[in-house]
């Protein structure tokens, strides 16, 4: 984007002294550029990713007796690292960062003197070596093979040297190597097969020359040209006399719209060699490959012919063949000046060409073809750099430049407000940055965008409508570090949801901070609750008095009038259970329930007694208690007395109950008399005494209890099946 | 939902979704963060996972993947780990601080040389939490560990028709602590479950969660907008109903088999235990020691050919049932003497297989209906489901229940009484200020001091409330006119989802009949104004390629927001059954409960039992 790269790293040989030449290369198999660098002190670094942060500035040995600029150099890349080839007096180095090695390349017959230009071809790691007395040795970059050493009958040095295309084989000439003496105005194209050619072309200017990996361009003041090996899909279809299937279709195309029998004879005959297809496939390939709009119309209009013969075919190359063409003939007009082959935009890809069209700002152009080429989240990429440049460069106010970009780009389409938020902060725009985050989608950019920009509510209210509570926390972690105790406090007042968050928290990291945090909240009963689950019951005694009192004090300022009577009394409990301690020890901790039942279990009957008034026991509770805690202790006479102390408020049933439970049926029939004789029925069937239960029911007259008799006796006993039965019939 | 199934159901579909697959991806994501974890593998489970990973893969699996050994999470590495020369040790946990704590101590079990032998690794389920990872840089150990993994693991498919999230503590963390974690997840799980059966185009929710989550599955498929794929919709409708909307139903006692033997003694990742003498045969009883029996695991799914046609029957229905199964079984083996031909034999011997199975499988679950029945049968517990039913049918609700009471000074189960509790205060919109206080007051004297903050969490969750001034009528209304409870029920041969509850037929499961039957809330509107929260009805646009197309049949997907017990579930594959517009439904939940877990996550233990 036109920013100058700063590298702190690099080491201060290279920030001190000059940087004589920069070489530039693909590393990581194409991925990645790398770039190399001789200093003034003759000294070579790499590095291999020139987009890393803080890259490792690599240095390489040093070539012997280097107290000159080499006559010429070059960068190897290998798998992982790279090694130089150095061109100095006669010689020729392979330098790595440790070995610095001689070198001399296979097969150099004729090239005399230093080598003073050197090209590679980094895809295959092919290199073309120029020689002083103007021989050019082209072989692999290992200089173990050569492919042609050639004299260009050239005395002074090129003022350039690039290769053309990409070096397949000796065989097709696909490759070669382009000289230009640029004061001469002429420059040299030297193919490279098994018998090299060259061939000798004139400009009016001066001029450059650069790769492509179909061929390379020839720039000049006033021309863009394109050199290339005619591409095998044309020789095949348009090739003078070429008897390819391709080739019979264009021609039986052209008769045909001649209304000419001849086409009839071309189809015949491709019919017969059963190549349909590949005819078709042919005319189609060779448009491709022709940046005419006139002959790519022509090719195919003629795969489009071919085709009504086909039976099955597939309409999706022919499309696409069709759709991209069309894009690369707009971009070749002038207004955009990118012309390009079919080959190369498929190396380069779509996304590339996109990329490249927004740099320019072309988006009218950008936009319908990523629409129309459907690339993938190539809407979103256009949209958002326009979005950034609208924030850039417009001077609108914040308003309109928002609604502008709402209206263009839509909502939620997938476009990353958070970043074009980002360029309008770094533009010092925040209320812009504002109100584009607000369209952000995505939580999880534009939370932590808010809060770069210490809007922490507007952070804490997207957090907590994402649903994300771990970005919430992020939040709050983030607040309580960088705002006062008391704003964070505040801020946190107006969002339960965050409150309640930290205050779990808390609880589970801090519960200090906790108890300061409902302290400053004016939390009352949350603090009274906090302190309840902090008492020790197991502390000391007066301790646990003095949080009991404080939770008290919390409860009676939060009015609550209930818990605060509650809390107290749980404080005389305690003062009671203290006193009692002489009589009875562990009593402290017990609940109000337990310590009276442990006083009749002690036969402490007056205490139980002084309890019950004290803390304002219902009869019936007392009653059970007491009954109970008897029972437990199998204070038989005591139950008898306290059965006949007077009326009992829960009745007679429980007692009964609760000797059966206690494995006393002696006792418990002291009491079934006293209740109905329902009940009676059925506890004499809980005892286990079928017949008195019978007796009852008859003397109740009810049909229905001693059918309930009946069915707990089951069908075994007969004797008292039959009794039953009969006294049913009485009835 | 498949419900007339006879027989063998391997076949995790309902209504044509398949939900088998999701177990697929799990294990194959499993598999795949271990291959990042060099060596031999020893693992260390967050206990709370170990059962719901079960589920998904099998120690077989494992062990061919170079795991050794699996341990619970401790506070120590085991010698054994150091001794045998295992390289990697894989902590799997869910991100919650107690267990980073415990990593921590198990690390520092080790001395720094012991620790250069191995690899640590963390995987988080289903995400690492910020929290997590601060407490670690806290502890200074993050550099300890080789990989810090995240293994997405949302809905865990139970059966063919159940989902779950075994999210324990979701009910508490919606309805008391205001904390959206659980919501979140459920969001996340939707948009999962969407991206392999396209976008529902109906939603309905009910409550407050609902409508929380709705709005954030809307707001996810905004973020991920750029990354739709164009699906076919599979599951017309989504129901998402908050617990609070009805928490009657797990309040009260589930009267199906599978409620029961829930309710009784707890079904956890699809298995009971129970103790093993019962399942003994006379002569193996006779050779062991009673000590030496281990607790038997019984797996209950509908893969097992009985247990699939017991599971949704009212435990009155289930005695019939056996016999009639038994009848089934040994009239098949009689065919042997019928088998006269080679042919017919060979017919017979090809059966013998299933019948042994089925045979086997009636066995044991006439010991668990045995069972079962030893613990049912008895006064204390037909006196509990009378209390129930009373309240529930709103008879003297705003007066003090004297059986209630009794039971609090006769210091019975805690969760018990707070479920009948519970149940009166739903039935009465919340009890009379002075009723409630007295209730408060005899809990604390008989149970403890402490539960004062139990009773600040019921009543926040909605459980337990203090009637307004002016008192709503909602529980009566709903119960009229959803016919809530039901006379007369036939729980043999049920017409009615009351079956379920003998006579209450839950809340929930009314609404989605409703909803489902007549196009959604429209009919509703006078009911739910008498539902907590909001409820809504909302549409979901198909992505822009997709085209809108007719359904094969009348999927719905109802989910469960703060968990659902297996009473209601059964309650749904009832409807399916006999639902007049062929529904069918697949269920989702944050956990399967009933009233004792829920309960379980709300009761305060008092400190002195923590720690």
């Amino acid at each position: 984007e036109g920013k100058p790269l700063v590298h702190t790293t690099a080491p201060s040989e290279i920030q001190d002294s000059r940087v004589l030449e920069a070489k530039v290369f693909p590393t990581y198999g194409g991925t990645k550029t790398g770039v190399a660098l001789l200093t003034g002190g003759y000294r070579f670094f790499y590095i291999s990713d020139i987009t890393e942060e803080n890259p490792q500035y690599k240095l390489m040995t040093d070539i012997p007796g280097l107290d000159a600029p080499p006559s010429s150099w070059a960068a190897l890349p290998q798998d992982r690292s790279i090694e130089l080839l150095v061109s100095n007096n006669n010689s020729l180095y392979l330098i790595d960062r440790v070995n610095c090695t001689p070198v001399y390349p296979q097969r150099m017959y004729n090239s005399k003197g230093s080598v003073i230009e050197m090209s590679v071809l980094y895809k295959t790691l092919d290199i073309a070596l120029f020689s002083e007395n103007g021989f050019l040795w082209v072989g692999s970059s290992s200089l173990q093979n050569m492919y042609i050493e050639f004299d260009t009958e050239m005395p002074s040095p090129p003022s350039q040297m690039c290769w053309c295309g990409t070096f397949d084989s000796m065989l097709d000439m696909s490759a070669a190597v382009i000289l230009v003496w640029d004061t001469e105005h002429l420059y040299k194209v030297v193919g490279i097969g098994m018998n090299p050619e060259c061939s000798v072309h004139y400009t009016d200017s001066s001029l450059f020359v650069s790769h492509e990996i179909d061929g390379a361009r020839v720039i000049s003041a006033k021309t863009h040209e394109l050199i290339r090996r005619v591409p095998q899909a044309m020789v095949d279809v348009l090739g003078v006399g070429s008897s390819q299937s391709g080739a019979l279709l264009y021609d039986a195309q052209r008769e045909f719209d001649q209304n000419s029998h001849k086409a009839n004879d071309y189809m015949q005959e491709i019919v017969e060699r059963g190549d349909i297809e590949l005819a078709v496939t042919q005319c189609i390939n060779a448009a491709a490959c022709s940046m005419k709009p006139k002959l790519q119309k022509a090719l195919l209009r003629a795969a489009s012919y071919g085709k009504c013969f086909l039976a099955n075919d597939n309409p999706e190359h022919f499309g696409d063949i069709c759709k991209t063409l069309r894009v690369l003939n707009q971009i070749q007009s002038f207004r955009v000046g990118i012309p390009m082959t079919y080959q190369q935009l498929h190396s380069f890809t779509v996304t590339g060409l996109v990329q490249r069209l927004v740099r320019m700002r072309l988006y009218f152009l950008a936009l319908p073809i990523v629409e129309y080429l459907k690339v993938p989240k190539g809407q979103q990429m256009v949209l958002s750099h326009w979005a950034m440049e609208k924030v850039r460069r417009s001077k609108e106010s914040d308003e309109e430049i928002a609604a502008a970009i709402i209206k263009k780009v839509g909502m939620g389409d997938g476009i990353s407000f958070a970043s074009v938020a980002n360029v309008a902060k770094n533009y010092g725009r925040t209320e812009l940055a504002i109100k584009l985050l607000d369209l952000e989608p995505r939580s999880a950019e534009q939370v932590p965008a808010l809060m770069r920009m210490n809007r922490f509510t507007n952070a804490i209210e997207k957090a907590i409508e994402s649903g994300d509570m771990d970005l919430v926390h992020t939040v709050i972690v983030t607040m309580e570090a960088k705002e006062t105790a008391r704003d964070f406090i505040n801020a946190l007042k107006d969002y339960p949801v965050a409150n309640s968050w930290y205050a779990k928290w808390c609880y589970l990291t801090d519960s200090e901070k906790l108890r300061d945090h409902y302290y400053t909240q004016d939390n009352f009963e949350a603090s009274a609750l906090l302190l309840i689950n902090e008492i020790d019951y197991n502390g000391m005694v007066d301790a646990k008095i003095k949080q009991l009192e404080s939770i008290t004090r919390h409860f009676t300022d939060s009015a609550k009038e209930f818990e605060t009577r509650l809390t107290k009394e749980q404080v005389t409990l305690i003062k009671r259970q203290l006193a009692l301690q002489s009589k009875v020890p562990d009593l402290v901790g017990l609940t109000l329930n337990n310590t009276i039942s442990m006083l009749i279990q002690r036969a402490l009957f007056a205490d139980a007694d002084s309890l019950r008034k004290e803390f304002k026991i219902a009869d019936k509770k007392f009653w059970w208690l007491k009954l109970q805690a008897l029972v437990a202790t199998r204070n038989w006479p005591e139950l008898e007395k306290f059965a006949k102390s007077r009326k009992s408020p829960i009745g007679y049933g429980p007692f009964v109950k609760e000797c059966i439970a206690g494995n006393n049926k002696a006792e418990a029939i002291k009491y079934i008399e006293r209740v109905s004789k329902e009940e009676q029925v059925e506890f004499f069937i809980d005892l286990d005494m079928p017949e008195r239960a019978a007796e009852i029911a008859k003397s109740a007259k009810s049909i229905e209890l001693l059918d309930s008799v009946l069915n707990a006796i089951g069908p075994n006993n007969r004797v008292l099946s039959e009794t039953i039965n009969s006294f049913k019939n009485v009835i | 939902v498949s419900t007339q199934s006879t027989g063998r159901m391997t076949d995790y579909s309902s209504g044509g979704i398949k939900l088998s697959f999701l177990k697929d991806l799990a294990r194959g994501d499993l598999l795949d963060h271990l291959k990042l974890c060099e060596g031999s593998k020893a693992i260390f489970w967050d206990p709370k996972l170990k059962g719901p990973f079960n589920l998904i893969i099998d120690w077989q699996i494992l062990k061919q993947h170079g795991v050794k050994k699996m341990f619970e999470l401790q506070d120590y590495i085991p010698a054994e780990v150091l001794e045998n020369k295992w390289q990697s040790v894989i902590m799997l946990i869910r991100p919650e601080l107690p267990l980073i704590d415990q990593i921590n101590r198990a690390v520092r079990s080790l001395t720094v040389a012991q620790r250069n032998k191995l690899d640590f690794h963390i995987i988080f389920v289903s995400r690492k939490s910020t929290m997590c990872m601060q407490r670690l840089e806290k502890y200074k150990i993050v550099g300890e560990f080789k990989n810090i993994l995240e293994l997405e693991l949302d809905l865990i498919p139970f059966d063919h028709d159940l989902l779950t999230l075994e999210y324990s503590l979701g009910f508490r963390e919606m309805s008391v602590e205001l904390d959206d974690s659980c919501l979140y997840q459920v969001s996340r799980s939707l948009m999962s479950l969407q991206s392999y059966f396209g976008f529902i185009p109906n939603i309905i929710g009910l409550g407050p969660s609902a409508e929380k989550v709705n709005k954030m599955i809307q707001r996810m498929r905004k973020e991920g907008a750029a990354h739709e794929k164009p699906l076919t919709p599979r599951i017309e409708n989504l129901v998402l109903i908050d617990r609070r909307v009805d928490l009657m139903t797990p309040m009260s006692t589930q009267l199906t088999y599978e409620g029961l033997i829930d309710e009784l003694f707890g079904i956890r990742n699809n298995t009971v235990v129970l103790p093993g003498a019962d399942f003994l045969s006379d002569a193996e009883r006779d050779q062991v020691q009673p000590e030496e029996v281990k607790p038997k695991h019984i797996s209950l799914t509908s893969s097992d050919p009985i247990y699939n046609d017991a599971r949704n029957l009212n435990f009155n229905a289930i005695g019939p049932f056996l016999g009639k199964k038994a009848k089934q079984i040994s009239a098949a083996y009689d065919e042997k003497h019928d088998a006269k031909s080679l042919q017919q034999l060979k017919h017979f011997v090809s059966k013998l297989p299933h019948m042994q199975a089925e045979k086997k499988a009636l066995e044991v679950q006439t010991t668990v209906a045995q069972l079962v029945k030893k613990q049912i049968y008895n006064k204390a517990f037909h006196h509990k489901l009378g209390i129930e039913q009373i309240l529930r049918e709103g008879i003297d609700v705003d007066k003090l229940n004297e059986d209630i009471e009794e039971m609090i000074y006769r210091e019975e189960s805690l969760k018990k009484v707070l479920r009948l509790l519970c149940i009166q205060s739903i039935a009465a919109d919340g009890l009379k200020p002075k009723l409630l206080e007295f209730y408060k007051r005899e809990i604390v004297h008989s149970y403890g001091y402490h539960h004062l903050i139990t009773f600040d969490r019921l009543q926040k969750s909605g459980l337990l409330s203090a009637q307004d001034k002016t008192p709503r009528k909602s529980y009566p209304i709903l119960r009229s006119t959803l016919n809530l409870t039901v006379e007369n029920v036939n729980e043999k041969e049920p017409n009615d989802i009351s079956y379920t509850y003998s006579g209450y037929a839950p809340l929930t499961v009314r609404l989605v009949n409703w909803i489902t039957q007549r196009s959604g809330l429209k009919y509703l509107a006078d009911m739910v104004k008498h539902l907590p929260g909001n409820a809504f009805q909302d549409s979901q646009k198909l992505s822009a390629t997709q085209d809108r197309l007719e359904y094969s049949d009348n999927h719905t997907l109802v989910y469960f927001l703060g968990g659902c017990t297996y009473a209601e579930v059964s309650a749904l594959r009832f409807l399916a059954q006999h639902h007049p517009n062929n529904a069918t439904f697949t269920i989702a939940t944050t956990k399967l409960i009933n009233g004792d877990t829920l309960l379980d996550t709300l009761i305060e233990p008092g400190k002195d039992q923590r720690s």
